[in-house]
């Protein structure tokens, strides 16, 4: 009879056992998900403590500190600020952890209160109505709706205003003035031509330099730079009537502009092992002097700023002669947006916690915030300018100054994920030789029928 | 113990691993076969396309890639492991020099953590900076270069040498247990009737470590069919799929490209393969007369 209770005892214990180790839903939580929470200032804080509303933030980077320094920034500014009322935590993960976690959380209604959503998934989360109609907010807040021009705004609006810019993006080609002096070449301005483009390739490889610093490897996004060449070849102007399925990614224009793609890849453009290495490997390969130019956005001004100095320049890309479109493209644009969790409105506190962050994370306060750490706010104060030092921003704000246009909006956050990912798929397939022009669109245009 | 073999407290002992099995193992399997015939993003609700999926795994290239690069990794390293594994086994069980010190350095990829193994390899293979070209630069064999990871042929073949160099010492311990289970009186009896080396290896030592290679046999195939770590760390799927494992491909389409029907589709198709292939080795090494 011992024997008998023993062994139910030990079943029972197992059970419970199991129950207790995978039943902790709390604490199991973030490490489930492979999401960290910064608890730079507080660990474990409850949401309300002493009448502080505690109010968290997901942002797609593992370490805000280190990776997102300037709304790190600009969270502290606001936990300084409100002190003993408010009080903003990350919610951290790498990018697409943090959007697998959104999803997780979304589905069981433990969103955070704002998080950075990718703009290709942002209008799915508002039609499922996790996201917060902002329109309130803007209506209550006047400063704030006039700090963001209309264009960011409408770039995030359905039937509802589900996100505000993050920040802005700005992109283009960054190079290297010392390799280009070096070399003897004319240093790429705003208006060179493909052809010049072509011709700087070759002297770059006959002086042993990589010309372009691209990666490829879980990198398929870096593709910025060449965002506005796809913009040079009408892009934008008809990108609705592709989606509406009145038009082909496979057009007349495009696919000139992915001819174009190859021709790069076929003067060797890029290091022999680009298919193997990532954004930031060509980012090393660039700020330690191997390579001329490098594909990327104003968010790595600082660091460039840090490794190069005033070796650096910025430059929107080629133009080309064989393209009826505005050449004068450039790509500044509304980052991926901010949104808040619909639930918010459930709680009055969280919801004016919320408002009072969002109204301090677009103050002038927080642009010069911004701009110090050589990143572009998405709001309109003007008579703020780079530093002395920060030369990166410097060149990207006189390419600005030379006023070309920009889209509404990033030419890849237009589509839904699947599409982008085959946009960004097929461009780098073409870059690297795998794919002829005309099959790499047929593939966009493929991916368009699921 | 005759109480605990009662057929009531052998459920009753086993309920508690039927249950974390049920609910973390089976539960999953039914779901993601579900959502196999969805069209889902991960965000709102999925809704249900009968067999779209299924139909359009089949007519998508990237998916007869992944398969084929699944196929030549399974056939090399299964073939490289299963047998490598077992001789080097051989080799360490009798008293060499260096014995522990030999087991010690082939058990110790084993150690290392996947990822880290990706990491290490790209350091060797990598057409541009790996150690394998520099050194056939510097052998003046620079025509035997080859772009042994990124190109558009020997990644998967690579996939299966690095899989090989971190299971071996794992297999080689599995073997080397076997292989002190076989009787020492049997052995001696060997001995003593003369047996030639060859014909004790293949009357008696793989005879007796059957069920020794039936048991590394099917942690072979379903460890490589779960290779994820090597391909994502060494080429990321790249370029443009080429190196996709049906693993590393139906990842990317769930997570990356927000593909949730379609990538349970591809892990659906992945899970049945690899049942099937155990199954096939499994009735292929049974014994005469011995029940399924």
């Amino acid at each position: 009879m011992k024997r008998k209770v023993l062994s139910i005892l030990l079943a029972a214990s197992m059970v419970a056992g199991l129950l207790v180790g995978c039943g902790n839903s709390n604490a199991g939580s973030s490490d489930k998900t492979d999401k960290t929470e910064n608890t730079a200032e507080t660990t474990e804080a409850p949401e309300t403590s002493g009448g502080e509303v505690t109010l968290k933030m997901g942002i797609h980077v593992a370490d805000p500190a280190s990776q997102e320094t300037v709304t790190y920034n600009i969270v502290q500014a606001f936990n300084e600020k409100y002190a003993g009322k408010y009080k903003v935590e990350f919610e951290a993960a790498d990018t697409e952890t943090h959007s697998t976690n959104l999803k997780l959380e979304a589905s069981d209604g433990t969103l955070p209160e704002v998080f950075w959503l990718d703009s290709s998934e942002a209008p799915e989360y508002a039609e499922a109505g996790y996201l917060l109609d902002l329109s309130d907010f803007l209506e209550e807040y006047k400063d704030t709706d006039a700090a963001l021009d209309a264009s960011v705004k409408e770039a995030f609006k359905s039937d509802i205003q589900y996100g505000l810019p993050y920040q802005c993006n700005v992109e283009g080609f960054f190079y290297n003035k010392e390799i280009f002096e070096q070399l003897g070449i004319a240093e790429p301005a705003n208006g060179t031509t493909f052809t010049q483009l072509l011709d700087m390739i070759t002297k770059c490889n006959e002086g042993g330099i990589t010309p372009i610093a691209q990666g490829c490897m879980n990198s398929s996004y870096a593709i910025w730079g060449y965002l506005a060449m796809l913009d040079r070849y009408g892009y934008s102007e008809y990108i609705q009537n592709i989606l509406a399925g009145d038009k082909k990614f496979n057009n007349e224009d495009l696919l000139k502009c992915f001819e174009k793609l190859q021709q790069l890849g076929q003067s060797g453009a890029f290091s022999t092992n680009m298919a193997t290495q990532e954004y930031f490997d060509a980012k090393e390969l660039f700020t330690s002097g191997q390579a001329a130019i490098f594909n990327t956005g104003a968010w790595d001004c600082a660091e460039l700023d840090e490794k190069l100095g005033d070796k650096v320049g910025f430059w929107w890309g080629p133009t080309f002669d064989d393209s009826t479109y505005e050449q004068k493209a450039a790509m500044k644009v509304p980052s991926a947006p901010i949104s808040v969790s619909a639930a918010v409105a459930e709680d009055a506190a969280k919801q004016e916690g919320v408002y009072k962050f969002l109204e301090f994370y677009y103050s002038e306060d927080a642009a010069k915030i911004s701009y110090e750490g050589s990143v572009f706010p998405a709001t309109n104060y003007t008579g703020i300018s780079a530093g002395e030092t920060q030369y990166a921003l410097g060149q990207v704000m006189a390419s600005i100054d030379e006023g070309w246009t920009s889209p509404a909006a990033q030419p890849d956050q237009i589509l839904n994920s699947a599409v982008q990912a085959q946009l960004y798929d097929s461009m780098l397939g073409v870059l690297l030789g795998n794919y002829e022009p005309a099959d790499a669109l047929d593939k966009i245009d493929q991916q368009m029928t699921y | 113990m005759y109480w605990l073999s009662k057929k009531r407290y052998i459920v009753g002992m086993l309920i508690p691993t039927l249950l974390v099995y049920s609910v973390f193992i089976i539960l999953p399997i039914i779901i993601a076969v579900g959502y196999s015939f969805t069209k889902y993003s991960g965000i709102g609700k999925a809704k249900f396309n009968g067999f779209a999926n299924y139909q359009r795994l089949f007519s998508d290239p990237t998916f007869w890639i992944a398969f084929k690069n699944t196929m030549i990794i399974f056939i090399v390293a299964f073939l490289l492991l299963l047998v490598g594994a077992f001789f080097i086994a051989l080799l360490l069980n009798n008293h060499l020099k260096f014995n522990d010190f030999n087991k010690a350095l082939i058990f110790s990829p084993a150690i290392i953590a996947p990822i880290i193994v990706g990491i290490i390899w790209v350091y060797i293979l990598d057409p541009e900076i790996g150690i394998v070209n520099a050194l056939l630069d510097a052998a003046g064999l620079s025509a035997w270069k080859q772009q042994w990871i990124g190109g558009d042929t020997l990644s998967p073949y690579s996939t299966a040498i690095i899989y090989f160099w971190q299971q071996l010492g794992y297999l080689v311990t599995i073997y080397i247990a076997g292989l002190k289970m076989i009787p020492e009186d049997v052995m001696e009896a060997v001995r003593i009737d003369g047996a030639s080396a060859w014909q004790k290896l293949r009357y008696i030592t793989v005879p007796l470590m059957k069920t020794t290679i039936s048991t590394v046999a099917v942690l072979l195939i379903t460890g490589i069919f779960k290779i994820f770590e090597i391909v994502q760390q060494t080429t990321g799927g790249g370029p443009n799929h080429m190196s996709e494992t049906l693993v590393t491909y139906s990842y990317s389409t769930t997570f990356t490209k927000g593909e949730y029907g379609y990538g349970m589709s591809l892990a659906t198709i992945t899970f049945v393969v690899s049942l099937i292939i155990t199954g096939v080795y499994m009735m292929l090494t049974r014994e005469k007369g011995e029940k399924a």
